[in-house]
């Protein structure tokens, strides 16, 4: 019971930091909203001792708070841009078989132009 | 380089251009099935028979049952053999790595009632004081200078209603250690190598954490940070350098004449080579910009956790934007900022009595290498001696193998920045910590991630899956065994070698001072009497056979301090070697705790006694004569002293005539001093801050050629960064 209440104190937050990060891998969202979660839940503590406010309540408060503003922040966003229709695919699927000899190599003056522009 | 490749690692219907992989008959993976489950009774099943108290001090293996040594070969040999499949069987490698795991970082939870290693509940007791009043007090102890994971966990403890932290402090090696793994995966998935090598690396990184610093504690926290950290800045602020890469001078017609044995191995270690690490993945710009946040996050939290790690993060932030396997530049001065403005503001009282002592211990490298080495060694039992040589043995072993491992991929064209800077970085903190001995044992801890997957390289270099078919016309030696199914069964074999040899050893010095490392119900029953005799502060009296200056007076034998920390103070009193039964100088120091004011005790606990008669090789039988002049003592007519508490583990007496219970001071908090120009500095400090990430987050959004445009903010900057400096200066030279 008081692991699956453990358990719910960090979904929340991650749960909330999750919906931030809709352009990333499954594997690698899912690590770092753990370590979102984390870091805001002993955020909320370290700052309540620092400045002298322990109190639970209030750091509970403050946490379900910074997870909704997340949460919102992410819907708003989302809502404002539709979602983007997956990333362009790689140029190199094969993954872990690529060389230095299947990689094209652009020059540094090729990739200067406007490679950036793609980025997002 | 016509050849098509084939890769063997794709599940079927991947792909259409990779055919499906050999198929594994069901009798294997039965076999590795059963294998798994008969190691994994053989190990737990003969552990409820184990007696503890035959323990030599060899630690925990001197008991072991043999059945369970075999079940631990048993379940690491079935993981090799998984490794030795033609595909990779993602639910059962992990299955076997999860048992692994419980087994070689759990298996005191099976043979102890209670959790073990002292220390652990130190770190209980500073979090009991948090969830308590709330606050800190800086003069109790060095360790509330940095309170976060204590707020932290007392947040979460007080949240589900957890009062009781044993069972935390129990489970917490091996959940800490499976959360390491989490982090891991992240860092292990950029890499350009095999499954074999990826999944023997997560084996490794377990198995060669023999260092025992997973316990609940802030240092396990914040490590857990840094693998956080440096996971999310692998895998997605990776420098897209190595598309830009070209053959230059290097390949030119000059180069090429470059013949002999001197320019061999100048190109074997610094010709083109492929990258280490696959393509970074592409995200979006805001996507980064989180990440960046939640970076910044991780270096706030880590900071307030512990005083070491953030240097480490700085450290391979650092690094890695050298090797250029980073694109965050300006991180590494964030990192230090944040650090250094910890340091100068949240750690005064810390800093402030210590300053002639950290300046002079600053560069004092060869101290540090020769404390941390060899004095460890010194004057204990030649068992103790024994299981340190062992120490210092697996760390040199795993650190070899790893040089040869990054060898051996350098031989095949490949370069392993990202692991080789990540094995480099620890050694910075050698001089720079007032760590005394501990500071090798981190460096191998923090080395830890990118050593074993160096290790694993050794035995698996390949970058992909080799081609299964080869042309059957050339004939190569061994050919059988380096082609078609079996091609794999000779690096296996020799990985399940070291394997083995890793786990025992692991097995042997993970546990190996278990003998005073356990901690057993008496010892926390005994201090639990002590408070309920006495209200009010209480002065501990200990038995140590050598000057405990060394240890801050207080007994790290025992579990002090795991409740109501404030209200304990310890005395250490040096054993008379020639008479045992001398009890007077036991009783002067309780008159003199109790002419300070507080509830004398005189504290023996059988992990206290063992530790003397190995560390400081007293006698064996000093401790059972010392107890009896001391109940002789107790049973005279009109004693001092009377026995509070005691059985066959642990002994507490206490003075009779107790001074009348004095207050307690209350919470001192962090201990924060000012100087003049502290409120200049308490702006500024945020002000920089904010600079700097606004300026990582326009560099994350300008094209790589054009970072002539952070000049506004870089130019914005300086100033602040040198108002900064100058605080921290000034809070130096004039808060004393």
């Amino acid at each position: 019971m008081k692991l699956l209440l453990a358990l719910l104190l960090l979904v929340v937050p991650g749960t909330a930091f999750w919906s931030l990060l809709r352009g990333l891998d499954p594997v690698g969202r899912l690590v770092v909203s753990i370590a979102a979660a984390i870091v805001l839940i002993a955020g909320t503590a370290q700052t309540m001792l620092i400045l002298g406010t322990w109190s639970l309540h209030g750091g509970l408060i403050a946490l379900g708070a910074l997870s909704a503003l997340l949460a919102l922040s992410g819907r708003v966003h989302r809502r404002r841009q539709p979602p983007p229709a997956a990333l362009p695919p790689r140029p190199v699927p094969a993954g872990a078989n690529v060389t230095r000899q299947d990689l094209r190599l652009p020059h540094k003056e090729e990739a200067e132009d406007d490679d950036w522009l793609f980025k997002e | 380089m016509n050849v098509t490749v084939r890769a063997a690692g794709h599940p079927e219907g991947r792909s259409e251009s990779t055919p499906p992989a050999p198929r594994v008959g069901r009798p294997v993976l039965f076999g590795i099935i059963g294998l798994m489950t008969l190691g994994t009774l053989l190990f737990w099943v003969p552990l409820r028979n184990v007696d503890m108290d035959a323990m030599s001090g060899h630690g925990l293996i001197s008991v072991l049952p043999v059945a369970t040594l075999i079940g631990a070969a048993a379940l690491v040999l079935a993981f090799m053999w998984t490794l030795a499949l033609p595909r990779p069987r993602v639910l059962l490698l992990s299955l076997q790595i999860l048992i692994l795991l419980c087994s070689l970082h759990g298996v005191t939870l099976a043979l102890e009632p209670i959790a073990r290693f002292p220390t652990s509940w130190q770190t209980a007791g500073l979090i009991e004081y948090v969830m308590r009043n709330g606050d800190v007090s800086w003069t109790l102890d060095a360790r509330f200078s940095t309170p976060g994971f204590f707020a932290f966990m007392a947040f979460l403890a007080k949240a589900v209603g957890q009062n009781d932290l044993e069972p935390l402090l129990r489970w917490a090696p091996p959940v800490i250690n499976l959360l390491y793994l989490v982090p891991y995966v992240l860092i292990l998935r950029v890499l350009r190598a095999t499954w074999r090598a990826k999944w023997l690396a997560a084996f490794l990184f377990l198995a060669a954490n023999w260092v025992g610093q997973d316990y609940l504690s802030p240092q396990a926290f914040a490590y857990l940070l840094y693998l956080f950290f440096v996971a999310i800045l692998v895998n997605w602020f990776r420098h897209h350098d190595e598309r830009l890469q070209r053959p230059g001078r290097r390949r030119s017609g000059e180069t090429r004449e470059r013949t002999g044995g001197f320019w061999r191995v100048y190109n074997w270690l610094f010709s083109v080579k492929d990258p280490g690490e696959l393509p970074a993945p592409q995200v979006a710009v805001r996507q980064q910009s989180i990440l960046l946040f939640l970076l910044f996050g991780l270096i706030l939290v880590g900071t307030a956790a512990h005083q070491l790690t953030p240097f480490l993060m700085t450290a391979s932030c650092a690094g890695l934007v050298v090797a250029r396997r980073c694109s965050l530049r300006g991180l590494p001065f964030i990192a230090g900022i944040v650090y250094a403005g910890w340091i100068s503001f949240m750690t005064v009282g810390y800093w402030v009595s210590r300053k002639k002592e950290l300046i002079d211990s600053i560069g004092d490298l060869l101290g540090n290498l020769t404390q941390s080495t060899s004095g460890r060694i010194s004057n204990s039992s030649p068992q103790i001696a024994d299981i340190q040589q062992l120490r210092i043995l697996i760390t040199l072993v795993i650190v070899t193998l790893a040089v040869a491992g990054l060898l051996r991929r350098r031989a095949r064209g490949i370069d392993d920045r990202v692991a080789l800077v990540l094995m480099l970085v620890p050694f910075s903190s050698l001089g720079l910590q007032n760590y005394g001995g501990e500071i090798a044992l981190r460096i191998y801890f923090f080395m830890l991630p990118a050593a074993c997957l160096l290790v694993a390289y050794l035995f698996f270099p390949a970058p992909f899956d080799a081609p299964a078919v080869r042309d059957p016309k050339i004939r190569i030696r061994f050919g059988r065994l380096r082609t078609g199914p079996w091609r794999h069964v000779p690096a296996v074999a020799a990985a399940s070698l070291f394997a083995l040899a890793l786990t025992g050893g692991f097995l042997t010095v993970r546990y190996g001072n278990e003998k005073f490392e356990q901690v057993r119900e008496s010892d926390i029953r005994a201090f639990e009497t002590m408070l309920d005799v006495h209200r009010g502060p209480i002065g501990v009296v200990w038995l140590t056979g050598e000057d405990a200056a060394a240890t801050g007076g207080n007994p790290n034998t025992m579990p002090w301090g795991f409740r109501d920390w404030e209200r304990f103070q310890y005395t250490p009193v040096l054993a008379n070697r020639a008479n045992p039964g001398d009890v007077t100088p036991i009783v002067t120091a309780m008159q003199q705790q109790a002419a300070g004011g507080a509830g004398a005790f005189f504290i023996t606990t059988r992990s206290n006694e063992d530790a003397q008669v190995l560390n400081t090789s007293l006698a064996r039988d000093y401790a059972t004569r010392m107890r009896a002049a001391l109940d002789a003592a107790a049973s005279q007519p009109a004693p001092k002293i009377k026995k509070v508490f005691g059985d066959r583990d642990a002994a507490v007496y206490g003075l009779v005539q107790q001074p009348a219970p004095a207050p307690v001071p209350g919470p001192t908090g962090l201990g924060l001093r000012s100087s003049p120009w502290t409120p200049a500095g308490m702006v500024y400090l945020p002000v920089l801050l904010g600079v700097l990430l606004a300026r990582e987050l326009r560099r994350l959004r300008l094209p790589p050629n054009d970072l002539r445009r952070l000049r506004p903010l870089t130019v914005l900057a300086t100033p602040l960064l040198l108002s900064v400096v100058a605080v921290i200066v000034e809070r130096f030279i004039v808060i004393k």
